[in-house]
Formats: C-alpha cells, structure tokens, sequence
C-alpha cells in the first residue's frame, strides 16, 4: 500500500507529537524548553505592563480629562497612578508580613497564564525560591487569592480564586462559623457550597479560609457574601460571594512557603 | 534554488508561528473578557488552510502548542494533543467534504473545530481525574468560558476570512495559477455563495 503526502503529514504530525511528549518525559527536551519560557517571560511581562496601563490609564480618564488635553500628560498620569497603585499594594503586603509570623515570600506578577478558558497568572518565582504546588498566594492586607499549582525553576503558575478548577474551604464570620466550599469559575463572583441548612447566614457577612488544607492556614480573607440560596428541597444552603479583591490588577503577590 | 526555496519556507513557518503565539498572548493579557476567549490559534490555522488549501498548516500548531505546554497548569501534551488532533481531523473534512468555501462553511468549520478541541480537552482531564492522577476537572463555570470561544472564534474567522477574500478580490487573483497555489480561486468564485 502506498502512502501519499496528504496521508505523510498525519504520520509525521503523530510521529513528532510523541517524540515531543516522551522527550518532555523522560527529560530530553527540557533545555528547549527553558530556552523557550526565557524568551517569552520577557515578552509576556511587557504585554503585561501594557494591560496594566490600559486599564489605570482608561479608569483615570475622566478625571484627568478637562486638566490634560495632551497625551504625554495622561500616559505620565497613568504612571504616576500605576506606581501608586503598586506601592500601596506593596505596602499593604508589607504591614500583613509583619504582623504574620508565617513565612511570606513576596514576587511579582509577570502576566496573565496562556489559557484562554482557565484564570491563572504567572509569577516570577519558582523552585528556586522554595515555592511549591498547593501553597496559597496572598495580595493586599491578606486577601487569598489563589494557589500555587505548577512551578518551574525561576516561574510558578497560580491558579486564581475565581477559577473553575479552584476549590477552597471557607468560614463564615458568622456566630455559627459556618463551613463551606468556595468555588471559582462563575466570572466576577465566587460560590459557597455545602453550607448546613440550619446555620443562619446573613448577606454582608465576611468569608475567610477555612484552614481545612494542609498548605492554607485558617483566616485568609476570600471575600463578603452578596447573595445566599437556601431552598427547601436541598440538604445545603449555598451562598454567591463577591471577593475581596480585583484579582485582575494585581502587580505584586506573597507566596506562604511555611506556616 | 531548491536550497533557499526549502529556507524560505522554513523562515515563513517560523515567523507565522511566533506571529500566531504573539497574538494569543497580546488577546489573552490585553482583550476584556469574554473577548479573550477567542482561540485565535484555531481560527489562524483554520484561515490556512481554507485559503492556501493545504493541510500542511497543521504544522503551525505544534510549536505554538509546545509554548503554550510551558505557561500550562494540566499535563504536558494535552493541548498539543487536542490541538493536533482536532485540527488534523478538521482538516481533513475541509479538504474533503467541506469543500465549498461559503461563509457558512466557514463559520461551521470553525464552530466543529472548536467543539472538536474542547471535547478532546476535556475528555482527557476527566480520563486524568478517573485514573487519579491529577484532580482538574472544571466545574460548570468552565462552559461558560467555552460557550464565549464557541461564539467569538467562528466571528473572528468570518471577518478575517471575509476581509481575505475582498483583498484576494481586490488585487486580481485571476493572474495566480490556481492549480498550484491552492484554493484562492475557489474563494473568489465561492466566496460571496450563501
């Protein structure tokens, strides 16, 4: 039987495929590919930098719009708030490390994870600095905002709160302190599940971890309860959260590397 | 000259692949949601393959996949695999079923390609989580996401496609030989068709 180049290039195509996939395995290509994620970390870090400034840019618009006419006034303007906005994230991550007896180390965001349908940002640690998977990531005054999920040796991969695959146990601030599961992937807000039913939970009432997990200690603030759901016919209550913090533009995070 | 014949189109392999990686990042840091759930990555080999008519296109995701591999949370090989393989597949029915190039064909061909990655995608998470390797499976807030890339890549390829075929128009593709340079012929001929 002969085979034609139409047919050749499915063979190749599969042939290459596995040689990529068992060299990433048995470790034969790993100098591709840290070759590779140094030439794009760069890269994503400056698109990174863009977006922030986009946004403080767009959001300082009105104000500055009657003062500055001239565009190297607003693209001055949008640094200046830009450094402000970073220093006092910086600042407010400082206070929470000294007031904190676990070990924080602090890193900033390079950009946003490759994955289109995923919620994941990548930061500028890794082994090197003892960062592990399943560490919880910190920004401002001790908001939880993700967790480590993939390290490498000078980058990690957070999996950001909001994200589908993220999935957390939460305490109500309630006089119960309810349980529950928070849950990402339900865009701007979270969900808490398995609340009991018989446990009142008021809407405005603050959710923080519930130190469940072996990595996340207990009273990272995740977010505040907007909306509860408690039906009749369900064992559980559930809860919509609206979180603490914008996890879009967050230039500087701390990584908990012991407890 | 068949030397720098084989250079050139190694230098055009490479600057398209870096192109089409650049633009998937700049789209997913840069572009409000949900318009960053565009899989500008399918949609750039599907208009590839639908203006030059050569599944040889499918070359273009193995090197943007591999870097898309790094920056990844699931296993190492999943996208590249579900990339390969809903492209390969997709290819395949364009180049031998779908044939006409209507703005129908288009949009359906980006929407089943699509349908096609994700199913694959997916399928391979759960197969993880069923074996225990690694807990990934994304709950029902994940199809959303995907219900965006459903809508907005087909879009992006309509109006890329669309755009192609008034510029193909516009500089008189009657002077290319049809025969040995692919489909542009059959844009030009089909394209306006619904």
């Amino acid at each position: 039987m002969r085979i034609n180049e139409k047919q050749k290039t499915y063979y190749y195509l599969c042939f290459f495929l596995i040689i990529i996939i068992a060299g990433h395995y048995l470790g034969w290509i790993n100098w591709i590919e840290n070759g590779a994620r140094g030439l794009m970390v760069p890269y994503i870090a400056k698109i990174q930098a863009i977006s922030h400034l986009n946004r403080v840019s767009s959001a300082g618009h009105d104000f500055t719009a009657t003062a500055c006419s001239m565009v190297d006034e607003n693209i001055s303007a949008a640094k200046i708030k830009l450094l402000e906005t970073e220093n006092t994230e910086l600042k407010k991550l400082l206070d929470f490390r000294d007031s904190n007896k676990s070990k924080w180390i602090t890193v900033a965001v390079l950009g946003k994870g490759l994955d289109n349908t995923a919620n994941n940002i990548i930061i500028a640690g890794g082994d090197r600095d003892a960062i592990k998977v399943g560490q919880p990531v910190i920004a401002g005054a001790g908001v939880l905002v993700g967790r480590i999920v993939k390290t490498t040796d000078n980058i990690a991969i957070v999996q950001l709160i909001n994200d589908s695959r993220f999935n957390i146990s939460g305490l109500i601030t309630n006089k119960d302190g309810s349980l529950g599961i928070v849950t990402g992937g339900y865009g701007l807000s979270l969900r808490m599940e398995l609340i009991p039913r018989n446990e009142v939970v008021a809407v405005g009432e603050s959710v923080v971890s519930g130190g469940l997990e072996s990595d996340c200690p207990r009273g990272l603030m995740i977010g505040t309860i907007a909306v509860v759901e408690n039906e009749a016919y369900k064992p559980f209550q559930q809860a919509v959260l609206t979180p603490a913090m914008d996890v879009k533009n967050i230039s500087a995070v701390s990584v908990l590397v012991a407890i | 000259m068949i030397f720098s014949g084989k250079i050139f189109r190694a230098a055009l392999f490479m600057c398209l692949s870096a192109a089409i990686l650049l633009a998937h990042i700049f789209l997913v840091s840069v572009a409000p949601y949900p318009y960053n759930s565009v899989n500008i990555i399918i949609a750039s080999v599907l208009w590839l393959i639908l203006i030059f008519g050569k599944q040889s296109a499918i070359w273009m995701v193995v090197p943007v996949g591999f870097c898309l591999e790094l920056f990844s949370v699931v296993p190492f090989g999943l996208i590249l695999t579900s990339l390969v393989l809903s492209l390969s597949i997709m290819g395949w029915l364009m180049l031998h079923f779908f044939t006409n190039r209507s703005l129908y064909i288009v949009v359906l061909s980006a929407f089943f390609a699509i349908i096609l990655y994700r199913s694959i995608f997916i399928s391979g998470l759960l197969l993880l989580d069923y074996w225990q390797i690694r807990d990934l499976s994304p709950n029902n807030g994940a199809l959303v996401g995907i219900i965006y890339e459903l809508i907005f890549t087909p879009i992006l390829l309509l109006f890329v496609y669309a755009l192609s075929g008034i510029l193909v128009r516009r500089f008189r593709p009657e002077y290319i030989n049809f025969h040995s340079r692919g489909n542009y012929g059959q844009i030009t001929k089909s394209f306006w068709r619904f």
